[in-house]
């Protein structure tokens, strides 16, 4: 400092500074700058702030794939939140992952608003997932309808068979057993995919499964009151008294199984049910289509032949229509007589009985069908087992009228009441049988057999005579033969010889036929001549003239 | 005490270093040479490197918090922050690139708005502690504030470079505007920060 230059000696040698007029700039002006700064981050600190949408959890059984502020939730592939954390729950046995949802994604956060990890995946015979492969695993979100607002969800281990935006309704199912049934495996209608199982849990009481499947729109509106539903699982393999019966429903059920539903044709129109219907699971399309009777009675019949090959179920037949069917099978035993019979308890069906052309409010209906089956059993109404088939071996309950049969009435005081029955097919034939081994046991076998021994007997001496008979042929007939075969042998030798070309009696034949022969020509021209003049037969040859 | 142009009633050009006496009329006076305008002392000097400061810190927090880059591969997009690139870097192994950037995005600015508010404050205050290292602190600050640049730089190449959509792209994220902003914010507050003010209070200490 002490470097400085002198002052100058007359401060007038410097030039004096330029002043220009100018109006007095505020110099706090300078302060927009820091104002403008501070709006824009006002701006941007609001913005942040109302973008922040709500904090959600959701929990998972594993976080596999999931990266905190990486991971999306997607709904359809749009995003519509960011996973913020991941870390353990308390008891360490699940994963709570807290993410950030977009501020407009409010509707995503109902009670019923299911999230899933997408993830490659293969099951149920398609492939999903794929693209996660590469671009990493994300959080599927399918917004739900509820009304009640919620933050803490729990995470679905599979992605949800339908999301909320596909028209359609859901039912409940009832089966005793799920068997080759999954979740996410196929509902048909008449063969068309019409929906897919949405979840299968055992019922509350643990007697059953409820299944809820999902029949997408327009599929739904054909689930009526009337509606059966039926596992079309696999291949429907059944043996019973109407033969062997072989159904399947399509290759992919065959491979995963599956449900089928169809309506039974009706005159009654059916009508609409409400979504979460309850229907009853069949275990096949037989059973579920089965009319379903509303009048039912149950009678027994009681057999002394052996029922076996009558099942439960099997058909009550009337001249070939089913009118019933087996409900119950149990054993009697009378102390008195010392004999057991098989009661068979049968429902019958007595609308099916009833006659096409009658009059309705006519005679039939008017009887009652206690009246009505007194008077059937009078006029020899019975009933009779029946081979179904003869090689599996499958009994049916037979009704139908035997007139000649005595008479005999049912009481309806009993319950059930009896039908009255014949023995018949297979026990009838059994009878037959026990009856021709009757007779057959009165033939005198013994005697047969006695008179058979003394035969043989003889048989066996002549049978020695013959033999000493041959012994004799050999050792006094043979050497005879011998010798009258070779004087033949010499004789034929002589033949030979007589009969050889150069022999003197070739030569002597030949000249008897070459004699024979122009013998036969004159022949002919005399049968010539006569052809031509047979006159000549009566008046002699003519002379030629010349 | 020491002879100053001020206390000797003359004005310096900062453009051209020539001595000009005061004008003879109210108004803004320039140098008598070069037409520069000429101040006893920059006009204003610490409200409007204050001003310029506030600025650049309030904006220093957007830049910081909102993506600088956004990197597009073949799947999915990502924003990137400088602090994330950084933690990335450092993450991935590349430690002297995750040094450079930490240095020049984040430690250098703070460094700045940091000296500043510090000269600042002492200048307002008419402090006498230390005025040669504040001096070298300021020379410092006006000497390092053009390498904060290098972030965007290196933001303005990439996206040049990264332009292989739809596989691969790389574009520049609202961040990167606010740290410009606060890189150019600073270098205004320092050079409004009149030096000159350091000393006065030094030289007047002994009058």
């Amino acid at each position: 400092m002490t470097d400085l230059p002198p002052p100058p000696e007359s401060p007038e040698d410097v030039p004096r500074a330029v002043a220009r007029k100018e109006s007095p700039r505020t110099l706090q002006l300078v302060w927009i700058v820091p104002i403008v700064a501070a709006l824009v981050g006002a701006g941007i600190a609001v913005k942040a702030f109302l973008d922040r949408g709500p904090s959600i959890t959701i929990e998972f059984r594993s976080a596999e794939g999931i990266e905190a502020g990486k991971t999306r939730i997607k709904h359809k592939s749009v995003n519509v939140g960011t996973v913020r954390s991941v870390k353990l729950s308390a008891d360490h046995k699940r994963v709570i992952v807290t993410a950030e949802m977009a501020p407009d994604a409010k509707d995503f956060l109902v009670d019923d608003t299911r999230f899933w990890i997408v993830r490659p995946r293969i099951a149920g015979g398609e492939v999903s997932g794929l693209s996660t492969l590469l671009a990493g695993s994300y959080i599927g979100a399918d917004p739900g309808h509820s009304k009640t607002a919620r933050r803490d969800f729990e995470g679905l281990e599979t992605p949800p068979v339908v999301t909320s935006d596909l028209p359609g309704r859901t039912f409940t199912l009832i089966a005793s057993n799920l068997g080759s049934l999954d979740v996410n495996s196929p509902l048909y209608y008449r063969g068309i995919l019409a929906g897919r199982i949405v979840s299968a849990k055992v019922a509350d009481d643990g007697g059953g499964v409820k299944i809820d499947v999902f029949v997408q729109s327009p599929y739904d509106r054909y689930v009526t009151d009337r509606t059966r539903f039926w596992n079309a699982s696999g291949v429907d393999f059944s043996v019973d008294a109407n033969g062997v019966k072989l159904e399947t429903q399509s290759l992919v059920t065959l491979l995963l199984g599956g449900i089928a539903f169809e309506s039974p044709p009706e005159e009654v129109p059916a009508k609409p049910v409400a979504a979460n219907a309850q229907f009853t699971l069949w275990d096949s399309r037989s059973e579920a289509i089965r009319p379903r009777e509303t009048v039912v009675e149950t009678y027994v019949m009681r057999f002394a032949q052996s029922v076996r090959g009558l099942a439960v179920g099997a058909p009550v037949d009337f001249r070939g229509i089913t009118v019933g069917r087996v409900k119950r099978i149990d054993l009697e035993f009378d102390p008195q007589t010392v004999t057991f019979r098989t009661a068979v308890q049968v429902e019958l069906w007595p609308r099916r009985l009833r006659p096409r052309n009658a009059r309705p409010g006519g005679r039939w209906d008017s009887t009652s069908s206690e009246e009505r089956m007194k008077s059937f059993v009078r006029h020899g109404f019975r009933g009779q087992l029946h081979n179904a088939n003869l090689l599996t071996g499958q009994l049916y309950v037979a009704l139908d009228f035997f007139p000649k049969q005595p008479r005999a009435d049912i009481d309806f005081s009993q319950t059930p009441p009896e039908i009255p029955t014949l023995a018949g097919g297979l026990g009838e034939l059994q009878e037959s049988l026990a009856n021709i081994i009757k007779k057959l046991e009165k033939v005198p076998f013994d005697a047969i057999g006695e008179e058979l021994r003394k035969s043989l007997r003889d048989l066996q001496a002549t049978l020695k005579n013959v033999d000493s008979l041959t012994k004799h042929i050999d050792t006094e007939l043979t050497p005879e033969m011998r010798s009258a075969i070779q004087q033949a042998r010499k004789t034929l030798g002589a033949a030979e010889k007589v009969l050889s070309t150069d022999s003197p009696v070739q030569g002597d034949l030949r000249e008897t036929l070459d004699q024979v022969n122009r013998a036969a020509e004159s022949l002919r021209s005399l049968t010539d001549y006569l052809e031509r003049h047979p006159e000549s037969l009566l008046r002699g040859r003519r002379e030629e003239r010349k | 005490m020491i002879a100053t142009a001020a206390r000797s009633g003359l004005l310096v050009c900062q453009a051209c270093g020539l001595l000009n006496r005061p004008g003879d009329e109210a108004g803004s006076w320039h140098c008598a040479r070069c037409a520069a305008a000429v101040h006893w002392r920059k006009p204003a000097s610490i409200a409007r490197t204050w001003a310029f400061l506030l600025a650049a810190t309030i904006l220093y927090i957007p830049a910081n918090l909102l993506p600088v880059l956004r990197t597009g591969s073949l799947f999915e997009s990502e924003n990137n922050t400088i602090l994330g690139g950084v933690t990335y870097f450092w993450k991935t192994g590349s430690w002297a690139l995750a040094i450079i950037v930490f240095v020049a995005s984040i430690v250098v600015p703070a460094t700045k708005i940091a000296v500043l508010s510090l000269l600042l404050v002492t200048a307002r205050r008419r402090s006498t502690w230390r005025p040669f290292d504040r001096t070298r602190l300021y020379r410092l600050t006006s000497y390092i504030g053009r390498w904060s640049m290098v972030d965007i730089y290196i933001g303005a190449v990439s996206v040049a470079l990264v332009q292989l959509k739809p596989f691969a792209s790389i574009d520049p994220g609202p961040g990167a505007i606010f740290f410009g902003a606060v890189v150019i914010l600073t270098m205004l507050a320092s050079e409004s920060f009149d030096p000159r003010l350091i000393w006065d209070p030094v030289d007047g200490r002994h009058d």
